[in-house]
């Protein structure tokens, strides 16, 4: 028996064993990030959103609670939560029926080597590279103090929540070709060349190439940033973090940025409510994002479905 | 490949002609009239001239531009920020005092940024290109588990998980350090997973094969073999993950506020309206900090836009 296990011991490793020791020892480290900061993280934000924690006597009293659940959900349905989620939308709105179809053009456009193409792409990606701390920064120097000095016209961010609202709607929306148009171009450069010729061959016009050609044998892209964007309705701040710190006016915030605000004022975990009824303790943020991803989910599943099935198809 | 039209210029290329000028004016106009603030001094904006060349009699010299903005940002004592008192309660070691009595400058700055982006674009391209290499080319059922997992975290979106890592950070006992740097970055979750994959999967197992049969261990394989025939896609995802990184001030500013990057004490020098802070910086002086900030990755931005603007496909196309 002993000489067997001697033997079992000294025999050297299959090719098949060297690959999964391999393997294991790779994915170990990785893995475990994964499920302390993904997942636990993640499962910890629905466990905070049921917590009550008080630390007293030098110990930490944790109890449950749905305390919060019930403030995050009556904040989400009242007048203040509600307004927050149509700018949200707006915003969301913006980049569907803006941003993406000029996207699209504009890709369309460089993937065709048109006039000045290598020039404009580089272009569209700068605002990626710069800071949109620079860029930000500028633009509220620019509309706030010096178009008002020079031209005695008002200024736009620091006004009040609505003109805030849609001077930082206008910048985000700007600024925000730059991955659009590197992916889209990307895709557009793998579209089979000979269907192009071929259409050409019939007259289409470039309007036409670009709409019955381009944009449903690139549809898949397309798909992938229309639910981005989707998944970015509660996550997007619309830089208004960049204009106002965490001091922006309740009446220009948006989703994203509120999330931020309230877990970027709260150094104590336990942060309460000012009584203005718009801001929360952490606790209740979390049970709010809880709240917001059950809603999320089902959507972006949903559209997905939807724009795979009745989307442009390239036959 | 590339698209060569034989159509005309016709209508709609007119159209969006138009409009890319107009997006172009808007930038070069913004960054233009931010470059030329940043060379006046405050009181030639005091006096009105946002938009005019830097006023010569009002200084008195011949000197066409006020270099001193920048002189100040680069070699001044007034870009500097205090540190601010981090300490927390954490559930496996208790009370931590984290409140260094120090004030920060530019060489800091500098330092935390090139840390900050080197370290965690490093770090998260290796890990993101480890794992797709081991679910692409190793053909465990585990393998294909994981692609699923990290399709389905793609397509869920989580909201709010801020306050939770959060506490997380804090209950740990690694909140404010570069600890935490690493570790929140050593993830392959996103989408750069898929770019590796897919580049690793459109790669010949024959390499591998033929290395094995010449006796090399699978670490060798990975790192003498695989990873340099992926180093130009490598290169590109660390040069993009380089840029967000370098501009990105709320992930310091919310997990590691002692570790000050020079894109956060540039959006404190815009923000901080407290009494002695950089509110003290004349307009000009902040748009100067704005343009250190902007220059360095400008110049990369500069030097390898041929590999940045590559063709990174991502969702692929309809046959």
């Amino acid at each position: 028996m002993s000489e067997k296990v001697i033997s079992m011991a000294k025999k050297p490793m299959t090719r098949q064993q060297k690959r999964l020791v391999f393997y294991l020892l790779m994915f170990a480290l990785p893995i475990l990030q994964f499920l302390l900061f993904y997942i636990y993280v993640n499962f910890n934000s629905i466990i905070v959103a049921f917590q009550e924690r008080t630390y007293l006597g030098g110990e930490f009293h944790v109890a449950f609670t749905t305390k919060n659940v019930k403030e995050a959900f009556s904040f989400f349905f009242s007048a203040s939560g509600l307004g927050m989620l149509w700018r949200s939308v707006q915003l969301l709105l913006g980049q569907l029926i803006i941003v993406t179809p000029l996207a699209l053009l504009f890709s369309y456009y460089i993937a065709k080597e048109k006039r000045g193409a290598s020039f404009f792409r580089l272009a569209l990606y700068l605002p990626q590279v710069v800071s949109v701390v620079v860029l930000g920064t500028l633009f509220e120097y620019l509309v706030d103090r010096a178009l008002p000095a020079v031209f005695s016209t008002k200024p736009l961010l620091l006004t009040n929540g609505t003109v805030t609202f849609y001077a930082s709607l206008i910048f985000t929306l700007w600024f925000s070709f730059g991955t659009n148009v590197l992916i889209f171009t990307g895709a557009m450069s793998g579209v089979d060349q000979s269907v192009v010729e071929s259409a050409q061959l019939d007259g289409v016009t470039s309007f036409q190439e670009f709409l019955y050609i381009y944009v449903p044998m690139i549809f898949s892209t397309v798909t992938t940033f229309v639910l981005t964007g989707l998944a970015g309705i509660f996550n997007n701040q619309m830089n208004l973090h960049i204009f106002f710190g965490v001091n922006a006016e309740f009446g220009a915030s948006v989703y994203g940025y509120y999330f931020y605000q309230i877990a970027a004022r709260d150094t104590t975990g336990d942060l309460l409510s000012d009584g203005s009824g718009n801001f929360m303790s952490l606790r209740a943020l979390a049970a709010l994002g809880l709240i917001s991803t059950c809603i999320l989910v089902p959507m972006t599943l949903g559209v997905r479905k939807l724009l795979n099935k009745y989307g442009p198809s390239a036959e | 490949m590339k698209v060569k039209s034989k159509n005309k210029f016709q209508s709609i290329d007119i159209v969006v002609l138009v409009l890319l000028a107009l997006y172009t004016v808007t930038l070069i106009v913004l960054l233009g009239w931010g470059l030329l603030s940043s060379l006046k001094t405050y009181e030639d904006l005091k006096l009105g001239n946002y938009f005019g060349l830097p006023n010569l009699e009002l200084r008195g010299s011949k000197e066409a531009f006020a270099f001193g903005n920048y002189v100040k940002i680069l070699f001044g004592n007034t870009f500097e920020i205090g540190s601010v008192d981090a300490s927390y309660k954490s559930i496996l070691f208790g009370e931590i005092e984290n409140a260094p009595d120090v004030v920060f400058g530019l060489s800091d700055f500098l330092f935390y940024s090139f840390l900050y982006s080197i370290l965690c674009s490093f770090v998260h391209a290796f890990v993101a290109f480890t794992c797709a290499f081991l679910c692409a080319k190793y053909k465990f059922r585990f393998s294909e588990f994981i692609y699923v997992l990290m399709l389905i975290v793609m397509a869920i979106p989580i909201v709010g998980a801020a306050p939770s890592m959060l506490i997380f950070l804090r209950d740990l006992g690694i909140y404010d350090t570069i600890f935490a740097m690493i570790a929140m970055n050593f993830n392959f979750t996103g989408v750069y997973f898929f770019v590796f994959h897919a580049h690793l999967s459109g790669l010949s197992n024959t390499y591998m094969e033929a290395a094995e049969i010449d006796g090399a261990t699978q670490f060798g394989i990975f790192l003498k073999i695989i990873f340099p025939l992926c180093a130009k896609v490598f290169f590109t995802v660390f040069l993009l993950q380089f840029i967000q990184t370098w501009n990105d001030y709320q992930t310091p500013l919310l997990y590691y506020p002692n570790h000050p990057t020079l894109s956060y004490a540039v959006f404190k020098a815009v923000r901080d309206t407290s009494k002695g802070g950089m509110n003290e910086l004349s307009i000009p002086n902040k748009v100067a900090s704005c343009m250190v900030l902007a220059l360095p990755i400008l110049v990369v931005f500069i030097a390898f836009n041929k590999v940045l603007m590559g063709n990174i496909t991502m969702g692929g196309i309809k046959e």
